[in-house]
């Protein structure tokens, strides 16, 4: 008999990693302009290889993260909850406005911003709520419709590919490359805050091919969407563009022609997508802060992640800021994290 | 209190607790062949009727008992030498009423400190009645009836084997119901059944007259749309779910068993669908399933479409939208609310009418209605349509109990749609989603079995959406305990499990 134990399997974590980050890897990626064209391409699976090297890190340090104060004390514990959790609030408050745009600019044109924000936080907050198996659930039961959409999309998609402007793509050059892989990279640190739920994983031995399933998926898709984005707009077309990855389906036509138009349909999947990873963000901020989905430090978390995506200062927003945080900071400090937990813990234990 | 040895004190008591019902008699008697034994026999007049006919147990009885010398009756009742089959020695004054009210006759004797019981055809009730609503054209048509024990029969005429229990118990402070847990032992989990009895101990409420009322009692999310007990008017349905270690909960008066634990996936299922080919009830089930959807959410989507998102509809369809609904004067949102609701008085009508005029009230009020409607310009035709098929797609959900919620979320989604378009109707669907995946029936996840895979314990039943073919279908499913998931064997398998 299944029991509550507060614990999911492995296939629903590599189905809640793929569904919370494959809309939002897409949206974004997509527009990130080291990841544009063949050296883009190639940093991408660069980097996914060094992803998986940050996974396994991540599983072997997963047992520090069980009690970090235990480990490193009151203060140090409480210095590391509050590291993630500005980096979540960052991250939630990105994605968040990434998905304002979308919804004014498509989905409810002519809508206030804040509308749009509240409603997606809300909802975001409400369909995840706190409950890991709930959640793990969830990702289980939307992946394969999600993923079976993302995939016929891309498909169709592909069909419009000009071979030409494939070819018109810059060269390969180590340097894109290196940046490339070190975005794409960057772009992983939201897998950082793993090994706080790793523990209730089932099998923790078979949490990293799970895992790495998961990111191949991600990184699959993100690299099959840059590639037809390439061959359908060109890569000077592609770095002109804002968000290229929501005009992908206004150029396709379905066959049968019952539908003019169903890029709609594609901004629902990502839609869904985005609000699954900001679900799972406001997840993991209440999970590492120790907060229930009803109680002040739920609600504080929500609404700094509002008030990050909403505040602008002159021209600038949390976009103009984010990049450069994960860049230089967020990038090397989660890396470097997990491994001085690993060996702290290890030290402790001899 | 125990059972006096003089009958003149049980005889004051049981007065006492009857009086002022008219219903119930009291015959005080004397027995033997020299009418020295004083007794009374204690009974419920419609219940026990006919008690001096020949062919009637009790009848029997005390026909037998008038004959003897008086010595030797109460010998012959301690010993039960009658040979009748249901006489039960009761030892307390409680025990004899309960059994009394149950529907039996009870016998007090003097000088004889234990009450007889000795069981009678009870309540009146129907006789077997038809499956009304889970017809099927396949199977059998044997529905369940308001008597406890006699669905009770029902099942086990279907499973002929002493594995399968019938565990009674009473629920409801003043009505005294009897519910019957009926399960096959070792196929079901214990833990499911102690939980079950947990739950069933965890209310107290006067009366309970419906599984309906068990139902809301015993369910873990009471805030939840979603019934989280299936419920089944057939024998053959029930008996279906028990071999698949599943728990029959069954209520005196109530012509329904409730079947747990419960998944979202069995209320898809209707009762002939293993008397069919799996291709058409694969078939049958993707039907079902883009009926939910429909239900739920084509009003909505609509809405969203035609005031939000008018760019997906090639040119000639959207002008002739735009046609229909010139000269319509509320906005579309009024009109689809304004026909679901109609429909909704239709359909609330058509059940209360009695018989054949129901169904006359749905089609001709729809026709009446819908026609009416279109020609005063309050809807437009495409309203009508999309209403219309969104109320037959909740017709062909399986379980009506289970196309309530979506008829209800439709409400949501009609609302979602109209005024947020394709936006709320994510929202709306990713709101359901979340609300689904938290909700779970005794342990068992509501989505089973499209989550769950990586669950200890799980197995592939090839029951889901697809249903795979009945040679194939080897294993129970995640209901039955973990070492008894062997349904079918096959050849070879099947002889030496019979020993040939």
């Amino acid at each position: 008999m299944f029991s509550d134990n507060n614990r999911i399997t492995g296939i629903q974590l590599k189905r809640q990693i793929a569904v919370g980050l494959t809309g939002a890897f897409l949206l974004i990626l997509t527009k990130e302009p080291a990841l544009l064209g063949r050296s883009g391409l190639l940093g991408l699976l660069t980097g996914f290889a060094a992803v998986l090297l940050y996974l396994l890190v991540l599983v072997r340090a997963a047992q520090a993260y069980r009690d970090p104060e235990l480990l490193l004390g009151r203060v140090g514990g409480t210095l590391l909850r509050l590291l993630y959790l500005s980096y979540l609030v960052l991250t939630g408050s990105f994605l968040l406005a990434e998905a304002v745009d979308m919804t004014t600019a498509y989905l409810l044109t002519g809508s206030q911003g804040l509308t749009a924000a509240v409603l997606l936080l809300a909802v975001s907050l409400l369909g995840t709520g706190s409950d890991l198996q709930r959640r793990g659930r969830m990702g289980e039961a939307a992946y394969p419709l999600l993923m079976l959409g993302f995939f016929l999309m891309l498909a169709v998609a592909a069909g419009a590919v000009n071979p030409k402007l494939l070819d018109e793509a810059p060269a390969l050059s180590v340097s894109g490359t290196v940046q490339g892989a070190y975005a794409y990279y960057g772009a992983c640190m939201v897998l950082s805050v793993l090994p706080f739920l790793l523990n209730h994983v089932q099998g923790k031995g078979q949490a990293f091919p799970h895992m790495a399933r998961a990111a191949l998926l991600v990184t699959l898709i993100t690299g099959s969407a840059l590639l037809i984005l390439l061959g359908i707009f060109g890569y000077e077309g592609l770095v002109r563009q804002e968000t290229p990855i929501l005009k992908l389906m206004s150029r396709i036509i379905l066959p049968g022609g019952f539908l003019d138009r169903f890029d709609i349909l594609w901004m629902a999947f990502l839609l869904f997508s985005l609000l699954f990873g900001l679900g799972s963000v406001l997840f993991y901020g209440r999970t590492i802060g120790k907060f229930g989905t009803f109680t002040k430090g739920g609600y504080v978390l929500a609404l700094l992640i509002l008030a990050g995506a909403l505040i602008t200062w002159g021209e600038k927003d949390i976009r103009s800021f984010y990049g450069d945080a994960l860049r230089w900071f967020y990038t090397p400090v989660l890396t470097a994290v997990p491994l001085f937990m690993w060996l702290c813990r290890k030290w402790r234990r001899k | 209190m125990d059972i006096s040895l003089n009958i003149r004190e049980n005889e004051a008591y049981v007065r006492s607790q009857c009086e002022g019902c008219a219903d119930i008699h009291i015959r005080p008697m004397k027995l033997g062949r020299d009418r020295q034994l004083v007794c009374f026999v204690v009974y419920i007049e419609t219940a026990v009727s006919n008690m001096m006919l020949r062919d009637s147990l009790v009848g029997q009885m005390i026909n037998r008992l008038w004959e003897m010398p008086q010595r030797e009756i109460l010998k012959c009742i301690r010993e039960n030498s009658l040979g009748i089959s249901d006489v039960k020695e009761l030892a307390t004054m409680e025990e004899a009423m309960a059994a009394m009210l149950a529907g039996n006759a009870v016998m007090f004797l003097d000088r004889y400190d234990r009450a007889v019981k000795i069981a009678s055809k009870g309540y009146p009730s129907r006789g077997v009645p038809k499956a009304e609503f889970e017809k099927a054209l396949r199977g059998s048509s044997e529905g369940f009836t308001e008597s406890e024990k006699v669905n009770a029969a029902l099942i086990r005429k279907r499973i002929r084997s002493t594995d399968l229990k019938v565990e009674e118990m009473t629920v409801g402070k003043r009505s005294q119901t009897m519910l019957a847990l009926v399960y096959m032992d070792g196929l079901a989990y214990e833990s499911l059944l102690d939980d079950i009895r947990e739950k069933l101990k965890n209310f107290e409420v006067d009366g309970v007259f419906d599984t309906g009322m068990v139902e809301q009692l015993a369910e873990e999310r009471w805030m939840s749309p979603f019934p989280q007990f299936e419920t089944t008017e057939r024998p053959d349905r029930a008996a279906m779910e028990i071999l698949n270690g599943r728990v029959a909960l069954l209520c005196d008066n109530a012509p329904n068993a409730l079947i747990l634990p419960t998944t979202f996936s069995s209320f898809m299922q209707a009762g002939e669908d293993r008397y069919n080919r799996f291709e058409i009830v694969t078939f049958q089930r993707f039907i079902r399933y883009a009926a939910v959807i429909l239900a739920m959410m084509f009003s909505g989507v609509y809405l969203a479409v035609i005031n939000f998102h008018t760019q997906i509809l090639p040119t000639h369809l959207l002008l002739s939208f735009a046609e229909a609904r010139q000269g319509v004067p509320f906005p579309s949102i009024l009109e689809v609310l304004f026909m679901e609701l109609a429909f909704e008085l239709i359909r609330e009508a058509g059940v209360r009418m009695p018989g054949p005029l129901g169904g006359t009230i749905g089609i001709v009020g729809g026709l009446i209605i819908g026609d009416a409607a279109v020609g005063a310009n309050l809807v437009s035709p495409m309203a009508v349509v999309v209403v219309a098929l969104s109320a037959l797609s909740s017709f062909a959900i399986p379980d009506e109990e289970f196309s309530a919620p979506f008829r209800l979320l439709k409400y949501g989604f009609i609302l979602l749609g109209g005024w947020f378009g394709i936006f709320g109707i994510v929202c709306g669907c990713y709101l359901v989603q979340g609300h689904l995946a938290g909700l779970t029936s005794f342990r068992i996840p509501y989505l089973m079995p499209f989550i769950g895979s990586g669950l200890k314990g799980y197995e592939k039943d090839r029951d889901g959406i697809f249903r795979g073919p009945l040679v194939r279908m080897r294993r129970r499913p995640v209901f039955a305990r973990r070492g008894e998931r062997i349904r079918l064997r096959m050849g070879d398998d099947a002889r030496e499990q019979r020993g040939e």
